[in-house]
């Protein structure tokens, strides 16, 4: 039987790092729902009204609300997908051994490391209708005078969003082909299975899991997008980009609504809760 | 254990095997991306110092002028080129204006903090500030020291806002954006002067030197009520047409500019523009007449690109919408709403709104591509480059179009007023415009309003206005602005003193966020052709009736935070086309 000291030594050990997730992660996510029952607005002060489920409700019934909940969604999937094709695409690129391999590799993940926040500022600059360099390179190339951040402003987030985080779907992937036994790989070739049959057969069912937490990391990332696209559209033109975080962000920050806000988020908290259940169903189906 | 199973283990064994390889590998990816990185980032700063404009070859004759206040310390530069040049000889006047320790060395005994944006007027009022201990030693007989905590200006609001409802004691001082107004002041967190000013004579006669527009924005809740004074006027600032003077005075432009349109085009003489009655629809003429392509001629010259008509603020970002807008709406015979009783149903999506926002959106074709993102900077920028006629901007954004390092145009643009408009209906010509600029406030938390007090007071004396004045600071009193030598001091400075007395603002009630974006949102995705005029409005209204009404304005407001039914509103005033400085006032 251990002693009283020796049980005591493990909760010592773990006390300092469970007080920092009690206080900075678990209080403040209680109080966020506490405050999302009342009507409060913390700049003005005064005594928080509680409404019930008042917050949800409003925010459930506004038109602008689920307009900006098909806008999230229609971001999420269009950069997820095409992240996940471009990245499996530079994952079977880099898979292959050739000269120039890992500096090509280090230069494909070089997105990641410049800050969110950056990346919006640069591609605005990039597209700009007057003095951008993509618009001057596709009137170069066709002629036409593109306006992206007008005409095609989910097309210039989501295409800002591929370019940051594709390295990031090619590092999981890679990492899941990486992984592939190579002796299946011979047995595959030798039994002259077409390069389909080989992908379906051998590759695919080891690198699954590995794409299925790509996707969940991707999706739920998504879904929380803020700064790249505030920085380059402010969810404009009118409201075409605007994402839910940056409604969640003005509801709390600018109109100072701090129930409403919390309502929201604990809204979306729910629905990524929802779609990493899905994602984590799908990939224990595989691994079983 | 099956042979497949055992041959993962071994392949699986011999990855764990490998793994301080891969940590090698990981380890040389990382300094490869910040080495490449660092490279990068040093090719792209050599690559935007080469591409800075060089100084065009012209009899330029440069004279320097440094002004010094103090001791040595931190310098404040300013590069303005004098507003009266010939054709052929340019004066560009670069002013230092330095401040440093006071005439003798005084220990601060206590310290109080000025939250400001950080931009030229922060940094000039930190180095006015420096005077304050000596002056504090000699007035309050106590050594006071003001700190600036300067702001980059997107953070700004969230920072002072989210400051003030922690009910922290510091920023003493505090810059707040006009419109922020009521909701600080509701909220309690900046302080009513009245009481205070009421005991001191000295404050009392401070406010008459005041224009009324900056009195009514600046610095009452809600506008215009002076029975609640919540700041003090600090950086002024107006919008005003910035013109290319080489391209509008072509006597062959001028000559087929007046055969096309059946008038003759203003000329560079400042009073061709102000006060004569120039109106929009003479500047959309300009504009659509002067918006070339690449390869056509303008003033004798072939364009190697295309050249456009006017740069005016059509961004999303902020305010940028509400101001342009705004000020097309008021000069149309329109305001935003009434805030007497809170409506907007027949006020902003009326028939009148609804011509000011179809003449705003008439501009857009003689407007550079990036119309859409056209805020102070872009509108800058364009200009520098030599690509347009002319631009809408700030004055407090116009030094770096008179900067030659900066500035393709330095010596070939002049500042004008903006203009006004003959209404359709009822022929009254209307000039009004939105202002900017930002009062200072007391923080109604603070521990120090009396020395806060004090520090307003330092701040209006002749010294501290004169080094605001020559350091570019938007000044605010009206004895300093109308003087000959204010007028001359920066190129734009004169637009600017007239242009203060037609300043008229939108809501600064405590649901204004709300209220502008929705305003930036509608009306911006009508000008990206989602939506016409009309059903923008018409959304734009509704948004704001849902709003006004969740909050209860007026109704669930003390009476003192409600607009005086008895007063003169902007609304009555724009409609009835009375001088912007009539708000306010007791209605006949």
């Amino acid at each position: 039987m251990r002693s009283r000291s020796e049980r005591l030594f493990p909760i010592l050990l773990i006390t300092p790092a469970l007080a920092v997730v009690v206080f900075l992660v678990i209080f403040p996510l209680l109080w966020a729902l506490g405050l999302s029952f009342y009507k409060y607005n913390v700049l003005r002060g005064g005594e928080p009204l509680f409404v019930g489920l008042g917050n949800y409700a409003r925010l459930l019934s506004s038109s602008f609300i689920w307009e900006r909940f098909v806008t999230t969604a229609e971001f999420v999937v269009s950069a997820v997908l095409l992240e996940f094709i471009l990245g499996f695409g530079l994952a079977l690129l880099f898979y292959q051994e050739f000269k120039g391999r890992r500096i090509a590799i280090t230069l494909t993940t070089m997105p990641l490391l410049v800050a969110p926040i950056a990346a919006g500022i640069f591609f605005r600059y990039i597209y700009d209708a007057t003095f951008g360099i993509f618009t001057y390179l596709v009137y170069l190339l066709t002629g036409a005078h593109v306006n992206m951040t007008k005409d095609y402003a989910m097309l210039a987030v989501v295409l800002l969003d591929a370019w940051q985080w594709t390295p990031f779907m090619m590092l999981f992937i890679l990492a899941g082909l990486e992984a592939v036994p190579k002796h299946l790989l011979e047995s595959a070739e030798v039994d002259r299975l077409s390069w389909l049959d080989r992908f379906r057969v051998v590759i695919w069912p080891t690198i699954r899991p590995l794409v299925m937490l790509a996707l969940l990391f991707r999706t739920m990332d998504a879904f929380r997008t803020f700064d790249t696209v505030f920085a380059l559209t402010e969810g404009g033109p009118g409201t075409q980009t605007e994402l839910i975080s940056i409604t969640i962000y003005r509801i709390g920050f600018k109109y100072f609504r701090t129930g409403e806000a919390c309502a929201l988020a604990f809204i979306v908290l729910i629905i990524v809760i929802l779609l990493t259940n899905l994602y984590l169903r799908m990939a224990k189906k595989v691994t079983v | 254990m099956s042979l497949e199973e055992k041959s993962r283990k071994r392949i699986l064994s011999e990855k764990k095997l490998t793994r301080r390889q891969a940590l090698s590998t990981a380890g040389k990816i990382a300094i490869s991306a910040v080495v490449a990185g660092v490279v990068a980032g040093v090719g792209g700063y050599l690559a935007g110092s080469a591409a800075a404009p060089g100084k065009e070859v012209t009899v330029t004759e440069t004279k320097t002028v440094t002004s010094t206040v103090g001791a040595p310390g931190k310098t404040v530069t300013t590069t303005v080129t004098a507003g009266e040049v010939t054709k052929t000889v340019t004066e560009t006047v670069t002013k230092t204006v330095t401040a440093g320790a006071p005439p003798t060395e005084i220990k601060p005994e206590l310290s109080i903090t000025f939250a400001s944006p950080e931009w030229l007027p922060g940094r000039l009022t930190g180095v006015i500030a420096e005077k304050f201990p000596e002056w504090s030693a000699r007035k309050l007989g106590k050594a006071v020291e003001v700190k600036m905590d300067l702001i980059p200006w997107g953070a700004i609001h969230d920072r002072i806002t989210t400051t003030l409802a922690a009910k922290s004691k510091e920023p003493t001082l505090l810059i707040s954006d006009s419109q922020w107004l009521g909701e600080l002041f509701v909220g309690g967190h900046i302080l009513r002067m009245n009481p205070l000013i009421e005991k001191d004579p000295e404050l009392q006669q401070l406010i008459n030197r005041f224009d009324e527009s900056l009195v009514n924005y600046y610095m009452t809740y809600p506008q215009g009520n002076r029975d609640n004074i919540v700041g003090f006027a600090h950086e002024g600032d107006v919008i005003t047409l910035v013109i290319r003077k080489d391209i509008l005075m072509h006597p062959g432009e001028r000559e087929n500019f007046k055969a096309k349109y059946g008038y003759d085009l203003p000329t560079d003489k400042y009073e061709d523009w102000f006060p004569t009655q120039i109106d929009w629809t003479q500047i959309r003429d300009m504009a659509e007449f002067f918006t070339r392509k690449a390869g056509d001629e303008i003033a004798g010259q072939t364009l190697d690109e295309d050249f456009y008509g006017i740069a005016t603020h059509m961004s999303k970002e902020y305010d940028a919408i509400a101001c342009v807008f705004g000020t097309i709406l008021y000069c149309w015979g329109e305001y935003w709403w009434d805030p007497v009783t809170g409506e907007v149903e027949g006020i902003i999506n009326s028939e009148r709104a609804v011509k000011a926002l179809e003449f705003y959106k008439s501009l857009i074709p003689y407007s550079p591509p990036n119309y859409l993102e056209i805020w102070f900077d872009q509108a800058n920028a364009v200009m520098q480059a030599g690509r347009v006629f002319m631009i809408t901007n700030w004055c407090g954004f116009q030094p770096s179009l008179y900067d030659p390092t900066a500035s393709k145009v330095y010596d070939k643009i002049f500042a004008v007023p903006l203009p006004g408009h003959v209404s359709e209906d009822d022929g009254k010509f209307r000039r009004y415009a939105n202002i900017g600029g930002q009062p200072m406030c007391i923080n109604a938390h603070s521990d120090y309003p009396d020395i806060a007090l004090a520090f307003i007071k330092f701040w209006f004396e002749p010294e501290s206005q004169r080094t605001w004045a020559e350091g570019g600071g938007g000044v605010c009193v009206k004895d300093v602005i109308n003087t000959d030598w204010f007028k001359k001091l920066t190129p734009y400075n004169r637009a600017y003193a007239d242009s203060i007395p037609f300043q008229l603002d939108f809501w600064n009630v405590p649901i204004y966020a709300e209220l502008l974006q929705a305003l930036q949102e509608e009306i911006h995705a009508c000008l990206a052709g989602q939506q016409d005029p009309k059903t923008a409005l018409d959304r734009l209204a509704k948004r704001h009736a849902e709003t006004i009404e969740a909050d209860g304005y007026p109704e669930s407001y003390p009476p003192e935070f409600r607009f005086p039914a008895d007063k003169k509103s902007p609304l009555d005033v724009v409609r009835a086309g009375e001088p912007a400085s009539e708000v306010g006032k007791p209605k006949k």
